[in-house]
């Protein structure tokens, strides 16, 4: 399992593409609101790539929710 | 701001996977069998294995170099064969795109000097070493302003690259140096050294890309 993880990366899960079509906005014009590539939309829109911080509040800020509510974490803290 | 597609009959597959492939492939095919057909001719006289091995990883480097600079310089046939969405992300990623294609070209001339250079070749040692010195250095650079160009996943996975080409040349260089120090193989010659670096960088490359999904066709 650790082997497979390492091959194909496994991050958080995400909701940017249901907001961004909510918005009516293609990923180009997702990108060029954010100041990033459209491969960076579609690679994290994809699960393949876990934005930075900045980028997820730049995101959270222009759709208005938190960042919990864009990226969905399933880790649990051991009891 | 979507590009008119003139082709949006013919299947996604077709348009993404069939002809890129078939393009890369026939261009590969193509500047291997030239190269081939070059270190025959008479102007070089042949090489060892060694050499011609590097000279067919330098025009590998040019050709994929070239390939993306001309498609980032003309997005509307950049797009037929570069896995993009459309001309527009061309247009968007043109910096980028040339810089890196420039960088690529460089270093796999730089190679093929190296690869042509005398006693074993007939390019003199010293013009060989001017090419090789000047595309590594100029490549360099360019790559830098490219880094400089970067938004976050790029950098991401050229730092992800970095890492994998590290392994890897460990991996693969260790073990040949373990197998000829134990005589079990000959010992690699600087040369063999060079290309593997280029070929493991660019396998490196390829890992880190299609890790992050950029290898699916778009």
């Amino acid at each position: 399992m650790h082997f497979i993880n390492l091959l194909v990366r496994i991050g958080v899960e995400n909701r940017l593409k249901h907001y961004r079509e909510a918005q009516g906005w293609s990923q180009g014009e997702l990108a060029r609101r954010l100041g990033v590539s459209r491969q960076t939309i579609n690679a994290v829109e994809t699960d393949k790539y876990d934005p930075s911080l900045p980028l997820a509040l730049r995101m959270a800020r222009l759709f208005d929710v938190a960042v919990p509510e864009l990226f969905i974490d399933h880790w649990e803290p051991e009891a | 701001m979507m590009s008119d597609k003139t082709s949006s009959a013919t299947p996604r597959w077709v348009r993404k996977l069939l002809i890129p492939a078939l393009i890369g492939g026939v261009a590969g095919v193509a500047a291997s069998a030239a190269t081939l057909r070059f270190i025959g001719s008479s102007a070089v006289g042949g090489l060892d294995s060694s050499a011609t091995i590097a000279a067919l990883v330098g025009v590998l480097y040019a050709v994929i170099g070239t390939i993306i600079a001309l498609g980032a310089v003309n997005p509307k046939i950049g797009e037929r064969f570069l896995n993009v969405e459309d001309a527009d992300e061309l247009r968007e990623q043109k910096k980028v795109l040339s810089l890196s294609g420039g960088a690529m070209t460089l270093w796999g001339a730089a190679l093929f000097a190296l690869a042509l250079a005398a006693p074993g070749g007939p390019m003199p040692q010293a013009a060989a070493l001017f090419v090789a010195a000047g595309g590594l250095v100029i490549g360099t650079l360019l790559s830098v302003l490219v880094y400089r160009a970067c938004d976050e996943l790029m950098l991401a996975v050229n730092l992800e690259a970095g890492a994998w080409s590290y392994g890897l040349v460990f991996v693969v260089v260790g073990l040949w140096s373990i197998l000829s120090h134990l005589g079990y193989a000959a010992a690699p010659a600087p040369l063999d050294l060079l290309t593997l670096f280029y070929m493991l960088c660019l396998l490196a490359s390829f890992i880190a890309v299609g890790r992050r999904g950029m290898l699916a066709p778009r």
